[in-house]
């Protein structure tokens, strides 16, 4: 039977609530929202001028409004270490989801740590180490000084490539600009790792090398470009359920026709009609069912091909299409190389695709019509091609990839309005770090070297092996081997005698085994395998910026306080770079204790102008303050200039006070 | 028991300056200042029981719309004709739900081929058999049930709902 909460009411937000920017953390399209907070010991009225919306809160609110709030979008938690109350609400004004919650982001409140009502009780709040055979609560300066320790001593025998590294580096929560940063700038800047893998993969590479490679990074439209697209194809995505607010508030508008005065706004005389959609997909989903629904069933075309032949399908578009001339031929002279011996080497007739996959040859060209043909009066077609899991992690990701890219190519469908060829992500972005060349490809396949033994010290960043890798079983039974020798070797030493330890551990790592440090919000699988965990904070609990799926950067507003001793990530990375600057200079190696200097940031802030804003493309006009003024809505990366007028309102009226970058323009 | 408390208060004082116990007394009136008085208010929404049908008015399957707990709160009856474990009623098979959409608002329809409330806002559908579980959608509630009562002469009250209704921070205004 259904969970109830018997909840009839909930504490009204008063009109002098604190409000913050929040960008939802848990999907790429990074809706807008607003966190208010107030004391808990008070709350507003029903009156306009007792609460925070204005309006008269003792009558009934219609279909949309600002002036409601579920009950998921409450809570009770700490804000400097008074208890207040919160609520997490999506923000109207904000382009990306104009009010629009999903099941997920629309939570964000209920699913932050409070011991007043017991949400997330999980979270990690303090350092803990292996000690007596269990796991037990310690301070940071014991717990990095173990780590710091142990780390400089695999360095000295194995050098850096004995360090192996898990690191998230996305944005949202678990990421952001700030924490790839401290991270990056720890195994990259200080050292330079190279055993290093990421969140959802076995090494250090990108999911989309094939498009990159190519020249057309992968987030290169904007939400609004949906919106504007005569035809949208839609590879191995289910948008409806992963990308939720986009698809909603920017798809929908297309699909349902109601985008078209947009469309003649932008295009001007070029003939427009409500958007068609192709989507690539062996499984009905959801989000066909949905444009069905909006666009009628005769302009929606679910192709579900065989499993695993995008390939041939996108090969045979491609050859029909420059067949029939629908092909953007300055555009391909201008912007792209061999056109024509990537067209003879791909050449697939539509009835060797059509066996291939399944489709009804009639299918597969009345959706290359779709996607190509040109409008009355010969205007070029705009196609939309979005692309996520079903192609990336299907077979042959490379060349699939490539494939799509061609397409889109050929049709002059990138950069232009109303087309893009993108992924649709899975999380936001904040990918902030000193170059990772030294890493090489292909990358070292990181959970492979850990099965053979490789390695002395493994650094764990928001990742979990256990549930992300290929071959889990046979990498979790060598995984848990090399930890446990080293569990065993720890529970011979006196804690207290550090030396002792950290030789008891040598040892254990000369025989194979490992030594394992876990940074994380809550417990994992890999986790208790460690023999170190660290306590992170999460987006809201600190300072965060991160970009979404059309490059969108904001800053999430830290509203709440971290769960007991939980710091930054970045910050995080700096105590375990002081720590080693210390041990490595207490034990006279002074050379490489410098490589650990540079990390003396007291807040996130502090990363973030150590590395977006020295680093990045426009990262000198970007700032929090600036970020704290553009809201929910920021800025489309990347940054390239401050336009005066902007900078006159933004700096002068709102800004006042802390301006590092006064002749930024 | 405020002015318990209060004596502990002056008593915890006295302690820490040191003052002698003689003058607590007067210590203790000096300190109680005019007192105002708290709201107080009751921790739960006080619902009205509101004679929503007769049993004679449900079909089974059909939606039968009726409105509580007051005219701005559309909800339906239904008849479900299979004995569920919210049900009300002789066969223990009818249920009342609000019919706003807890997502954003929008209004519900009932499709009696499933048994559902389904929103044409972005798509969310509630189970009427399983105490409106959302069975997909955007809503982080299930859908607001009606706790109902049916006298001898076969009327229907509502006395209470289960979640909170949309569009509004108390469910009676
Ligand atoms: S669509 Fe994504 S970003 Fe938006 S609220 Fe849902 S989970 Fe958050
Ligand atoms: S209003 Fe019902 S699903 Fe959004």
């Amino acid at each position: 039977m259904a969970y109830k909460r018997q909840i009839g009411r909930l504490p009204i937000i008063p009109a002098n609530a604190k409000e913050h920017n929040v960008v939802c953390h848990y999907c790429i399209v990074g809706c807008g929202y607003k966190a208010y907070t107030w004391d808990a010991r008070y709350e507003g009225g029903t009156a306009p001028d007792e609460n925070k919306f204005g309006v008269d809160l003792s009558t009934q609110q219609g279909a949309d409004t600002e002036a409601w709030y579920a009950p998921a979008m409450y809570n009770l938690v700490k804000q400097n270490g008074h208890d207040v109350h919160v609520v997490i609400k999506p923000d109207k004004n904000c382009v990306v989801n104009s009010g629009l919650g999903s099941v997920r982001g629309a939570r964000m409140a209920e699913m932050s740590y409070s011991r007043a009502r017991n949400t997330q009780l999980r979270r990690l709040t303090d350092p803990m180490v292996w000690r007596y055979g269990q796991m037990q609560p310690t301070s940071w300066d014991d717990a990095l000084d173990l780590v710091a320790r142990v780390t400089a001593a695999v360095i000295a025998e194995q050098g850096e490539d004995g360090v192996f590294v898990s690191a998230f580096d996305h944005g949202g929560a678990g990421g952001g600009y700030e924490n790839t940063w401290g991270t990056g700038k720890l195994y990259f800047g200080a050292m330079k790792v190279k055993n290093i893998r990421i969140h959802n993969r076995p090494a250090y590479n990108s999911e989309v090398h094939a498009t990159r490679d190519m020249g057309v990074g992968e987030l290169n439209n904007c939400y609004e470009d949906a919106e504007l697209a005569d035809t949208i194809v839609a590879v191995g995505t289910n948008a409806l359920e992963t990308q939720t607010n986009y698809f909603l508030n920017h798809w929908v508008p297309n699909l349902r026709g109601t985008s078209i005065n947009k469309k003649k706004a932008e295009f001007g005389n070029e003939p427009v009609d409500r958007c068609r959609i192709v989507i690539v997909d062996p499984r009905r989903t959801v989000t066909t069912n949905a444009c069905e629904v909006e666009a009628g069933k005769e302009n929606v075309l679910h192709l579900a091909l065989n499993s695993g032949t995008d390939l041939i399908l996108l090969n045979a578009w491609l050859t029909y299409v420059a067949d029939k001339g629908w092909i953007d031929k300055a555009f391909i002279a201008a912007s792209t190389r061999d056109f024509d011996s990537a067209l003879a080497a791909n050449k697939v007739s539509i009835d060797e695709a059509s066996r291939v996959t399944g489709i009804p040859s009639g299918d597969i060209i009345k959706a290359a019509e779709w996607i190509a043909q040109p409008k009355h009066g010969g205007a070029r077609r705009r196609a939309m091609f979005a692309y996520e899991k079903g192609l990336i992690w299907g077979n042959d990701n490379y060349r699939t990839n490539g494939a799509l890219v061609n397409l889109a190519l050929a049709t002059g469908n990138i950069g232009r309005p109303g087309g893009g060829c993108v992924r649709m992500g899975g999380h936001q972005e904040g990918y902030s770090r000193p170059s990772d060349a030294h890493v090489g490809r292909p990358a070292a396949y990181v959970d492979k070297l850990l099965i053979e033994g490789k390695g002395g010290v493994h650094h764990i960043w928001g990742c979990d092996h256990y549930k992300t890798t290929l071959n889990a079983l046979q990498f979790k039974q060598a995984y848990k081997k090399r930890t446990d020798m080293v569990k065993d070797a720890m529970s011979t030493a006196t804690y207290g005698d550090r030396s002792a330890m950290v030789n008891a551990i040598m040892d254990a790592i000369r025989k194979g085994g490992l030594f394992a440090v876990d940074v994380d919000i809550v417990p994992t699988k890999i986790g208790e395998a460690c023999h170190v965990l660290l306590p992170a904070a999460t987006s809201g609990e600190m300072n965060l910026t991160s970009m979404n799926g059309e490059r969108r950067m904001r800053l999430t507003e830290r509203y709440m306080d971290p769960p007991g001793q939980a710091m930054p990530d970045c910050l995080i990375a700096a105590r375990i770079a002081n720590h080693m600057e210390r041990v490595l200079r207490e034990t006279g190696k002074e050379q490489l204790a410098d490589n650990f200097r540079g990390f003396g940031w007291k807040t996130e802030e502090d990363a973030f102008m150590d590395g977006y804003h020295k680093h990045e493309k426009g990262g000198e006009f970007v700032t929090y303050a600036r970020l704290r003024a553009m809201g929910t809505n920021g800025f489309q990366e990347p940054a390239v200039g401050i336009e005066r007028l902007l900078l006159s309102k933004l700096d002068l009226e709102h800004l006042p006070q802390r301006l590092p970058d006064q002749n930024a323009s | 028991m405020k002015r318990c408390d209060r004596l502990v208060d002056v008593g915890r004082r006295q302690f820490l300056t040191g003052v002698s116990a003689a003058t607590a007394g007067i210590t203790a009136s000096t300190m109680l200042p005019s007192e105002s008085r708290g709201t107080p208010s009751s921790a739960l929404v006080r619902y009205p029981a509101n004679r929503l049908a007769n049993l004679s008015d449900l079909k089974v399957n059909a939606p039968f719309y009726v409105s509580y707990p007051d005219a701005n709160a559309p909800g339906v009856l239904i008849k479900l004709g299979v004995r569920v474990p919210t049900g009300a009623g002789p066969e223990y098979d009818i249920v009342g739900f609000s019919t706003t959409c807890p997502h954003k608002g929008f209004p519900l329809s009932y499709r009696s081929a499933d048994k559902t409330l389904d929103c044409p806002g972005h798509y969310s559908r509630f189970d009427c058999e399983k105490g409106g579980q959302q069975i997909w959608g955007q809503s982080t509630q299930n859908l607001p049930q009606y706790a109902l009562r049916v006298d001898d002469k076969g009327d229907i009250y509502a006395e209470g709902v289960d979640e909170l209704l949309y569009g509004r921070l108390s469910n009676v205004l």
